[in-house]
């Protein structure tokens, strides 16, 4: 189950795991898209405490941030490795805006 | 249903005139009582009748009521039994250790036909319970059988699509090995002639396993024939531009409403020259193994295939020279993780390649997977691997 903070119409989502991979990727897209539908479209995924994100979850990232589409944003915060890694492989550093840690992330979509 | 309710149902007691009574009760009820007179007797006449209810009496020689209720719980399979016991009045200490050598329910007695009536009916619905649930268990074990047997049918014709063992392609041999996770598997790979002294080859991983990555994987396979990828990979200025394959499967591929994509490698080979152009499109980098400086990286990365509309796609170039290896390996390989949760690793992989550089090139990708098992030790893999080996031949 993820857990949210709101912080100035910034919607900062902790996942609660350590994998995003094909066992956990969809029960982890159901509930940001949720939030998304209860019209939170500025949101900040925080992945400090992921440590590895299989191809699945990549899906479940991209699926998101097409979700939000222009309405709104999705940025990403405390990648590790593993996860800078396949988002280079991926290209996906070039898809998602990420930052070194929450208070950065907030600071970009508040300016 | 209705037919249903009505039951055999064995009835043991000593005592002649006490059985004729119960017996004649249960008949009334619609119900055909089997008669025994003891312990043993009932015991044998279960196995026979096939009677889910027994109404016994606890006092009884050879085998009291007690003993018959111990022996029918020990019997391994067969249906459940509901026992009812007949018990003297206010008899307490004889009730609890009934209860402990597993009796469903008591009867006192002098009891009166409309007590034993409530205590057979409340049994009969238990016992149509559970041939309720045993049927649906059955219809469920058969469909469960009918699933796997398909999906072993489906694994055995995606396997016969892949070209796995070795094989020789103009200047060029091809080995390839293929470990699913599951039965089936979101891995495809692939090599042809193109013509005009061309080799193409791609390798994919439909992200995501199972049943719907294999189906992608298998209708990927089959639209990626030699004519198709010469028709994409080749421009019509005659250069190969497999970046351009890659763009063509992307609009292919591409759905608005789905999160499902794949990775490739595709790349074409000029066999005189050695010449290489290859597109990278989120597959792992495969390594070029040869020459004295050690296994180099293929790209560092490209859109995925299907994730995103507006994905463009670039060509790269290498030179392969005679003896030279292309090693092309899905996430599985690097991801693969010991008991510890240690992953094998992009720096593992490259040793192990580059210390089998003076083997011959078909082993090498039995001897991945060999240490890849190696690595997990004896569990078997979360994820599809494939390993596929291109060497150009040396001159002869």
């Amino acid at each position: 189950m993820i857990t949210t903070e709101f912080s100035k119409g910034v919607c900062l989502v902790d996942p609660n795991m350590s994998r995003l991979t094909a066992a956990t990727a969809a029960g982890f897209k159901d509930e940001v898209a949720a939030l998304i539908d209860a019209g939170n479209d500025r949101l900040v995924l925080d992945f400090a405490n992921v440590s590895f994100v299989d191809s699945s979850g990549l899906g479940a990232l991209v699926g998101l941030l097409k979700k939000v589409g222009n309405r709104g944003e999705i940025v990403l915060c405390g990648l590790g490795d593993s996860v800078v890694q396949l988002f280079r492989i991926t290209r996906m550093d070039r898809v998602f805006k990420s930052f070194p840690d929450r208070a950065q992330a907030l600071q970009m979509l508040d300016a | 249903m209705v037919a249903e309710r009505f039951m055999r149902i064995l009835v043991a007691d000593d005592d002649a005139t006490q059985r004729f009574y119960i017996s004649a009760l249960l008949r009334k009820l619609g119900h055909e009582p089997v008669e025994a007179a003891d312990g043993e007797e009932a015991l044998r006449l279960l196995e026979s009748s096939g009677a889910h209810i027994l109404v016994c009496d606890l006092d009884m020689p050879v085998m009291d009521g007690l003993d018959l209720t111990r022996r029918i719980r020990e019997r391994r399979g067969g249906h459940y039994v509901h026992v009812v016991m007949v018990t003297g009045r206010d008899r307490e200490d004889d009730r609890r250790r009934a209860l402990d050598v597993g009796v469903d329910d008591f009867i006192s007695k002098p009891f009166e036909a409309s007590m034993l009536r409530v205590r057979i009916s409340a049994a009969v619905r238990l016992v149509e319970h559970e041939r309720q649930l045993n049927e649906k268990n059955r219809i469920l074990h058969e469909a469960h059988e009918q699933i796997r047997a398909d999906l072993e049918a489906a694994a055995l014709a995606q396997r016969r699509m892949l070209p796995l063992g070795s094989s020789v392609l103009g200047r060029c041999a091809f080995s390839a090995s293929f470990v699913p996770s599951a039965f089936v598997s979101g891995d495809m790979f692939g090599y042809f002639e193109l013509g005009q002294g061309r080799i193409g080859f791609y390798a994919i991983d439909v992200a995501g396993h199972g049943v719907q990555a294999a189906l992608t994987s298998v209708a990927f396979g089959h639209l990626v024939t030699a004519e198709y990828f010469a028709s994409k990979a080749i421009g019509p200025d005659g250069r190969a531009n497999p970046a351009a394959l890659a763009a063509s499967l992307n609009r292919r591929f591409f759905k608005t409403d789905s999160d499902e994509y794949l990775t490739l490698f595709a790349a074409v080979l000029e066999e005189d020259t050695g010449d290489l152009s290859y597109c990278l499109a989120g597959y792992p980098p495969p390594l070029l193994v040869g020459g004295a400086s050690g296994p180099r990286r293929l790209g560092d990365g490209g859109f995925p295939v299907g994730l995103l509309a507006q994905a463009v796609y670039s060509n790269s170039h290498a030179k392969v020279e005679p003896g030279d290896r292309i090693v092309m390996f899905s996430d599985g390989a690097t991801e693969a993780e010991d008991p510890e949760g240690t992953a094998f690793g992009d720096t593992r992989l490259s040793h192990l390649i580059e210390n089998e550089a003076a083997q011959d090139a078909s082993r090498l990708p039995r001897r991945v997977t060999e240490e890849l098992m190696r690595w997990r030790q004896g569990h078997s893999l979360a994820d599809d691997l494939t390993v596929l080996v291109m060497e150009r031949r040396p001159a002869s």
